[in-house]
């Protein structure tokens, strides 16, 4: 392992424990500067707040100067062939900067080619050609952020021909040879080992979960053959079996709820946070704070 | 920057995947032979879970934008708009926000010149953009009396100028209060958008205003703005210096400016 995966793997071990945080989202933006809710954080999705002004950006704030921030994009692109966009990357840093963000993240995939993007989060192949692709792409966006990047496990509807190694111990691989942290999509997790037959017992099992600093849940939609990652409705029941035996692994992490359709009101997401906090704290009792 | 070996493949690769997903059916054959085969859907028919939400995606950020213009659009109409705009002017930037914004010139190429939708869809893309500017200082009274002739004012980043070839506010009227839509007949109307606060604004203004912020906008001083002004008032003239004091006061008011600056300053 390289000496900066291995300082960048030491830095991403004292990124601290937030609690259960929600995601930051338009519909909610008055209770929230009404009723500063007792949520332990929230995520705010990068690229909404890139170089915008107005109401949003002053929400950020607002929010940034009574809670921890963390910021998620999904632009990155860490796995696509185009150059890595320093500006885009500038303007990333600088969020963070005045967000005083704990950590910043996005996901395991590309996005667009050729200066084009679909706005989605494509698969990539999971072998040792791609492997060393984002590893030297992660070193470069951890240069410029200058801190661990954190990457997610996406929800996949194919896998590609070539793949030669399972996601799971592609993303161990990655964080042994990049430093980066990982953010676990639980809900992700089951929608893809459903849409491609694989375990999730077994994908959980061979993550290393020292490097997993972050989890999320979100809802799904059922379509006639395979799951949809939807976050149009609440966790379902399998997902939060599989949260269970996450924390049951890997401990207590920071964990946040995403609700980005048929966005309920506050109340409604907040309780779901507050579920993952009562199912931590009967499996950890002393190390999950109450709310 | 050296590309390897292995990056060239693996772009070739992805530029079949993102053709399977963004263009038409031809592209999607080549991509399929990219995933791997096994469980109840084939690679065709994975690639159209994604063809489905890019298309998606595209459709639901126009109709987000463009309510008015999508209500007046006949739906084989507003649906080929969607698709040939998606095709003409794919997303290129980090932010879905930035996709739509040339959604009224494609528009205008495809409809022609004299359009009420086209002038409806300028006006909804200035809301959005309105919206989302950034932030800018704003112009105080105090400074407003410091002003002379040579200074050029900016126009603040959530500021547009429509020049409408038809009354287009009376259907944004109806819109908000839930009326039906009616096309008006052709009468051109200026309209002004900006944000004050967090509030995005729409307004029909004399045209006499308008040729003067026109001017502003392009970078003219007061006195060759004024100039401007002058050559579209209809009154007598002596009317236009009190007018011209009413509307700075009422845009500053507004923070229709951001700054100004002087050209002999450029030389220092």
């Amino acid at each position: 392992m390289a000496k900066t995966a291995a300082t960048a793997n030491a830095l991403c071990a004292t990124l601290p424990h937030l609690g259960f945080g929600v995601g930051l989202r338009g519909p909610h933006y008055a209770h929230i500067l009404e009723q500063w809710p007792a949520v332990d954080w929230f995520e705010a999705l990068t690229e909404s707040y890139l170089g915008v002004g107005g109401r949003r950006r002053y929400v950020l704030s607002q929010v940034a100067e009574r809670y921890p921030v963390v910021l998620h994009g999904v632009s990155l692109g860490i796995g696509a062939t185009d150059p890595i966009d320093r500006d885009y990357l500038a303007q990333v840093k600088a969020l963070a900067k005045e967000t005083r963000a704990a950590w910043i993240s996005d996901h395991v995939c590309w996005t667009g080619i050729g200066g084009k993007t679909t706005h989605d989060l494509l698969p990539i192949a999971y072998n040792p050609q791609t492997l060393a692709h984002l590893v030297a792409r992660i070193a470069m966006v951890q240069d410029i952020l200058e801190r661990p990047l954190v990457l997610e496990n996406p929800s996949t509807y194919f896998q590609l021909a070539d793949s030669t190694l399972s996601e799971q111990d592609f993303l161990a691989a990655l964080v042994a040879e990049s430093g980066c942290g990982l953010l676990i999509d639980i809900n992700n997790i089951y929608v893809s080992c459903t849409n491609h037959g694989w375990s999730p017992a077994a994908y959980l099992a061979a993550l290393p979960w020292d490097s997993v600093v972050q989890l999320h849940l979100a809802g799904h939609s059922h379509r006639e053959t395979y799951l949809l990652d939807t976050h149009d409705g609440p966790v379902s029941d399998p997902v939060w079996a599989l949260y269970g035996d996450a924390v049951s692994r890997g401990g207590p992490r920071s964990t946040l709820i995403e609700w980005d359709a048929r966005i309920p009101a506050f109340e409604t997401v907040h309780a779901e946070a507050e579920r993952a906090r009562s199912l931590c704290a009967a499996m950890a009792p002393g190390v999950v704070r109450q709310a | 920057m050296t590309v390897t070996v292995e990056a060239e493949n693996l772009a070739s690769r992805q530029r079949r995947l993102f053709a399977a997903i963004t263009e038409d059916d031809d592209a999607v054959a080549p991509a399929a032979e990219l995933i791997r085969a096994g469980g109840s859907l084939d690679g065709a028919a994975r690639l159209a879970i994604y063809r489905r939400m890019y298309a998606c995606r595209l459709r639901d950020a126009i109709a987000e934008d463009y309510p008015i213009a999508c209500a007046l659009l006949a739906e084989a109409e507003l649906a080929a708009a969607m698709a040939g705009y998606s095709r003409a002017h794919p997303p290129d930037s980090y932010s879905l926000d930035h996709f739509t914004w040339r959604f009224a010139d494609y528009l205008a190429t495809v409809r022609g010149g004299l359009d009420v939708i086209v002038d409806v869809a300028r006006v909804e893309g200035a809301i959005a953009m309105a919206s989302i500017a950034p932030d800018a200082p704003h112009l105080t009274p105090a400074d407003l009396a410091t002003l002379d002739a040579g200074a050029r004012l900016s126009l603040a980043p959530s500021v547009h100028l429509i020049a409408a070839q038809y009354p287009v506010c009376a259907l944004f009227d109806a819109h908000r209060d839930g009326r039906t839509l009616t096309a008006p007949a052709p009468a051109p109307e200026c309209v002004l958008v900006w944000r004050k606060d967090f509030v995005v604004w729409r307004k029909a203004v004399p045209r006499p205003a308008f040729a003067l912020l026109e001017a502003l906008a392009a970078g003219a001083t007061l006195a060759d703005a004024l100039a401007a002004t002058e050559a579209t008032w209809p009154g007598p003239p002596s009317d236009l210096d009190g007018q011209v004091f009413s509307w700075f006061e009422s845009w500053v008011a507004e923070g229709l400016f951001s700054g100004f600056d002087h050209p002999a300053e450029d030389c220092q």
